[in-house]
C-alpha cells in the first residue's frame, strides 16, 4: 500500500523558491528566510485534447531530471546522460541528434563526472553535424583569418 | 446591477441585452480599457501577414472588412433591411458586404467614416496592446491596470466574451482521478524501471482505493513531518510578499527602469525596458568595480581598461585581442561622434566549442565599460529567458517587444527610442538557436527602437558595435532554418535574415578549452564528437559509464538529462520517490486550479490532472509534487530581476497552503 504520496485539495498559494549555492538575491521580507522568494501560480491557456482550458498553478516541477534542450548553456561536474536514440523520439533529424550528443557531452567538466542512463550503440554516437554547417565552418574559419590580420594592420 | 450610476445608459428596449446589463461611461482614465479583438480580422489573416509591407486589397479581404466594419458602425437592427433594400439578392453575391457598406459609408458622420477607414489597420497584437496599456498606465501614474486585456476568440467573436467558469471538482472525483493517474504513473515507472534496469521503483500502489483514504483528513489533524515545509500564513503577509515581488529590485542604474514585474516571455510582454542596462552580479567580484578607484576619468587607451579589466576577469590572448578591439570600437565612437570616416559599423561573430569562453568576453567588456562609466551603453540580449540570465542580459523579445512572426508595433514609444539611442554596444548570445526569420526581425525592430524607418539601409539601426555569439554545433532553433542554412527562396524574411548574416564579417573563433581545461582525454572525446569522427573505443569508454544496475545508484543525487519529456516525468517521479524515501519524507500533490468555457464538457478530470507540464505551451502541472528540498525548476519567465525565468534550478524550500485547502487525503 502506498503511504507516501498526499494529496491536496487546492493548488498552492505560493512554493518558496531557494537558488542554488552562491546565486543569491536581496529579496527580503517578513517571515520567509534571507534569499527564499515566493512563487506564485500563473494562469496560463492550455489545450488538452483540443479543447482549450485555464490552468492555474505554480509554473514549476521537479529538476531531478532535465531534456537536453534545457541543458545547454549549463555546466556540470556530475550528470547521468542519455545517449540513446529513442526510436519514439520523432521529428528529430541526424544534426538534432548530433546535436543532442555534443551538447549533453560537452556540459561536463571531467570523464569523472560522467554517467550513462543506457548503453549505447555505434549507431546512437555516430551522427556528425550536417554538411552544410560544415561548409559554413570554413567560411567562417576564412573570414577568421581576413580578421586577425585586417586587426593586426590596424594596429600597426 | 452593481454600482450602477444615473450616468449609465440602457440599452434600447429592443435589444436582448435590455434590462440585463447597462452600458457604462468611462468616468476616469483608469476605467478604460484597451479594447483587443484577439484573432483573425478575415479568414486570409495567415496569408496576408506573409506579404511584406502590408496586405493586397482583394474583394474577398474588402468583403470582410465590410462585414466588419457594418458589424460595427450600423444599429444591430437595421442591418436586415439595409441588405433587403440595397442588394436583394446578396444571399447569391459574394461580395454583397462589400456592396451595402459601399452605399452605407457615405452616410456616415465624418467622424465615423474616419474610424471606418482605419479599421483594417486595427489589428494590433496583444503584445502592443500589453505596451499602449502600460504606456497609459506611466501616464496616468496608476499601477491598478488590468494587464490582461479581455480577449476574444474567433469563436465568441462578435458576442460579448463568454464568462469562463471554474471546474469545481468534488473531492471523490479528485480523489479517484488522482488514484487512477498514480496507478498509471506507476506503471510506467515500472516499465522504465525495466528498460534502465539499475532503476528501483521503491513504490507500490494498492488497485483499490483503500476505504480510508475516502475519509478525508482536515489538515489541522493531519500530522505533518515538522520538516514538511508545509504552512499556512495569515492573508496579509502573503499579499504583501506578492507587492514586494512588485517592486523592482534597486539596481545600480535605476534613473530608466520601470516597475516592470510580470513575465517577460509571455505574449503580454510590456516591459520591454526591463534591465536595458547589463547589471553586474554580486557573486561577481565585478559589483566592486562600480566603486572602484580605478573608474576612469580621462581618455584611457583600449590597453589601459583591458588591464584593468583582466585583473577582474582573466582572459586568454584571443579573447584579449577581441575585447580590446571591442573597445577600441567604442572609445574611437565616443571620441568621434560627428566623423562619418571613424564610424564603420562593426558586424562581428564571435564563435567556439562549448566552454572555450564566450561569455567571459561577455564580462569583460561589461566590466570594461562599466569602468568608462558607459555601462548603459551595452546591451545584452538571448534567445530564450536561460540564455539570458547566463549573460544577465534579456530575451531580445523584452528588450525589443518583439514576438515571434509578428511585425509588432511599427513605431517605438519615445522612452524606448530615448533608451535605445544611446546604446553603443548589442550582444546577442546564443545565436545557434535564432533563426534566419528572427535576424531579420531583430534588424528590423532595432530600426524601430532607434527611430529609423523601415527601408533605411544601415543594419540594425545603425548600433555601432554589434556582436552575435554562440556555437553552431549546439541545438538549432526550435522553429525556423538556422543562419548556416540556405534561405527558401520564397521566404522573403529569411532571405533577408540570410543577407544581415552575410554582413558579418568580422569572425573571432575561440579554440583555448576553458571548461575541460584540466581533462585532455575527455577533450580529445568531445573534439570527436564534435566532428562525428567518435570511434569504437569511445563507444567502449562510454559505455564503462553506464550507471551499474546491482548498486541502487543515486538518481535523486546527480541531476539526469534525457530526451523526451515523458522520460523526463518518469525519471522525475522515480527520482523524487527516493529522494523522498530516503528522507523519510511524504510527496504532495497539489492539483492544478481550471477554469472552461461552458462549451467544454467532454473532458475527463484524469485527462486534465494527468497532463503535466509539456514545453513552453504548457508550463505548468496538472499536479504539482512536492517534496521538500527537492530540487526544482522555474517553467516560465517569472522574474528576471530576482534571476526567476524558465529553466531555473534551486531548490524547494516548503509551501504555503492556500488557507481553504483543508483537506490531505492518501492516494
Amino acid at each position: 500500500m502506498d503511504d507516501i504520496h498526499v494529496l491536496c485539495s487546492k493548488p498552492p498559494r505560493c512554493v518558496l523558491f531557494g537558488h542554488i549555492g552562491s546565486r543569491k538575491t536581496s529579496f527580503e521580507a517578513e517571515d520567509l528566510d534571507e534569499g527564499i522568494i515566493p512563487v506564485f501560480p500563473i494562469v496560463r491557456s492550455i489545450t488538452i485534447k483540443n479543447h482549450s482550458i485555464r490552468r492555474t498553478q505554480v509554473p514549476m516541477c521537479a529538476a531531478f531530471c532535465l531534456t537536453d534542450y534545457k541543458v545547454q548553456g549549463q555546466t556540470f561536474n556530475e550528470a547521468i546522460l542519455d545517449l540513446r536514440n529513442d526510436p519514439t523520439i520523432r521529428g528529430r533529424d541526424s544534426h538534432r541528434k548530433f546535436c543532442s550528443l555534443y551538447v549533453q557531452l560537452s556540459r561536463l567538466t571531467s570523464l569523472n563526472g560522467l554517467h550513462l542512463l543506457q548503453r549505447v550503440e555505434m549507431s546512437d554516437i555516430s551522427h556528425g553535424p550536417h554538411e552544410r554547417l560544415i561548409c559554413e565552418m570554413s567560411r567562417l574559419q576564412t573570414l577568421e583569418k581576413q580578421t586577425l590580420a585586417n586587426w593586426a594592420a590596424e594596429l600597426s | 446591477m452593481r454600482d450602477a450610476s444615473s450616468a449609465d445608459c440602457s440599452y434600447d428596449t429592443a435589444h436582448p441585452r435590455h434590462a440585463t446589463e447597462t452600458q457604462r461611461l468611462v468616468k476616469t482614465l483608469s476605467q478604460l480599457y484597451t479594447v483587443c479583438v484577439h484573432g483573425s480580422l478575415s479568414q486570409f489573416q495567415q496569408e496576408e501577414e506573409t506579404v511584406r509591407r502590408g496586405h493586397s486589397i482583394t474583394p474577398a479581404i474588402q468583403n470582410d472588412v465590410a462585414e466588419v466594419s457594418l458589424a460595427f458602425f450600423i444599429p444591430w437592427d437595421k442591418i436586415p433591411s439595409l441588405f433587403t433594400l440595397h442588394c436583394p439578392d446578396h444571399a447569391l453575391r459574394n461580395d454583397a458586404n462589400s456592396h451595402v457598406w459601399s452605399i452605407i459609408e457615405p452616410t456616415l458622420a465624418p467622424h465615423l467614416r474616419q474610424y471606418a477607414r482605419n479599421f483594417s489597420l486595427i489589428h494590433k497584437s496583444k503584445e502592443e496592446v500589453s505596451i499602449d496599456i502600460s504606456l497609459r498606465a506611466m501616464e496616468t501614474g496608476s499601477t491598478e491596470y488590468r494587464e490582461d486585456p479581455v480577449i476574444m476568440s474567433d469563436d465568441d467573436f462578435p458576442e460579448s466574451p463568454v464568462q469562463e467558469e471554474t471546474w469545481n471538482f468534488s473531492t471523490e472525483t479528485l480523489l479517484m482521478a488522482c488514484h487512477h493517474i498514480m496507478s498509471l504513473w506507476h506503471k510506467e515507472d515500472l516499465m522504465m524501471a525495466q528498460r534502465f534496469r539499475h532503476l528501483d521503483v521503491n513504490w507500490s500502489h494498492s488497485a483499490h482505493l483503500q476505504e480510508q483514504n475516502l475519509s478525508s483528513l482536515e489538515l489541522s489533524t493531519f500530522s505533518f513531518y515538522p520538516s514538511s515545509g508545509l504552512r499556512i500564513l495569515p492573508e496579509n503577509i502573503i499579499q504583501q510578499w506578492e507587492r514586494q515581488l512588485k517592486t523592482p529590485v534597486p539596481s545600480s542604474s535605476t534613473d530608466d527602469s520601470l516597475d516592470v514585474t510580470n513575465d517577460f516571455m509571455a505574449p503580454s510582454s510590456d516591459d520591454i525596458d526591463d534591465g536595458l542596462q547589463p547589471l553586474l552580479q554580486s557573486e561577481d567580484d565585478l559589483s566592486t568595480l562600480q566603486d572602484s578607484p580605478y573608474l576612469l576619468h580621462e581618455d584611457p587607451s583600449e590597453a589601459t581598461v583591458i588591464d584593468l579589466v583582466s585583473q577582474q576577469v582573466p582572459l586568454n590572448t584571443k579573447q584579449r585581442l577581441v575585447v580590446e578591439k571591442i573597445i577600441r570600437g567604442a572609445l574611437s565612437w565616443k571620441c568621434h561622434p560627428y566623423d562619418n570616416s571613424k564610424r564603420d559599423q562593426m558586424l562581428l561573430y564571435i564563435g567556439g566549442e562549448a566552454g572555450t569562453g564566450k561569455s567571459q568576453i561577455i564580462k569583460a567588456i561589461v566590466a570594461a565599460m562599466t569602468l568608462l562609466r558607459r555601462q548603459d551603453e551595452v546591451i545584452l540580449m538571448a534567445p530564450t529567458g536561460a540564455a539570458a540570465d547566463n549573460i544577465n542580459g534579456n530575451t531580445y523579445h523584452t528588450s525589443l517587444g518583439m514576438s515571434i512572426g509578428k511585425k509588432g508595433n511599427p513605431k517605438a514609444p519615445q522612452r524606448i527610442q530615448r533608451l535605445w539611442a544611446n546604446k553603443t554596444i548589442m550582444v546577442i548570445d546564443e545565436i545557434s538557436m535564432v533563426d534566419l526569420q528572427t535576424l531579420s526581425t531583430i534588424n528590423h525592430r532595432c530600426k524601430i527602437a532607434r527611430a529609423l524607418s523601415a527601408d533605411s539601409p544601415e543594419l540594425f539601426g545603425g548600433l555601432p558595435i554589434v556582436i552575435v555569439m554562440g556555437d553552431f554545433f549546439q541545438f538549432p532553433p526550435v522553429k525556423g532554418l538556422p543562419l548556416w542554412q540556405e534561405p527558401r527562396q520564397n521566404k522573403e524574411e529569411e532571405v533577408a535574415g540570410h543577407q544581415i548574416w552575410l554582413r558579418f564579417t568580422d569572425v573571432i573563433i575561440l579554440d583555448e578549452q576553458m571548461r575541460q581545461a584540466t581533462d585532455l582525454e575527455f577533450q580529445d572525446l568531445l573534439h570527436r564528437a564534435r566532428n562525428g569522427r567518435l570511434t569504437t573505443s569511445d563507444l567502449d569508454l562510454l559505455n564503462s559509464k553506464v550507471i551499474p544496475a546491482l548498486d541502487p545508484f543515486q538518481i535523486d543525487s546527480v541531476v539526469s538529462v534525457v530526451k523526451l519529456n515523458t522520460h523526463r516525468h518518469r525519471l522525475n517521479h522515480l527520482a523524487m520517490t527516493q529522494f523522498a524515501r530516503r528522507r523519510k519524507q511524504r510527496i504532495y500533490l497539489f492539483p492544478a486550479r481550471h477554469t472552461r468555457l461552458p462549451s467544454v464538457q467532454h473532458l475527463h478530470a484524469e485527462d486534465i490532472f494527468e497532463q503535466q507540464d509539456e514545453g513552453v505551451s504548457i508550463p505548468s502541472q496538472g499536479l504539482f509534487l512536492y517534496t521538500p528540498e527537492m530540487p526544482i525548476m522555474t517553467l516560465a519567465n517569472i522574474n528576471s530581476s530576482l534571476r526567476l525565468v524558465n529553466g531555473t534550478r534551486g531548490t524547494a524550500t516548503g509551501v504555503i497552503m492556500e488557507p481553504n485547502s483543508k483537506t490531505c487525503l492518501c492516494v
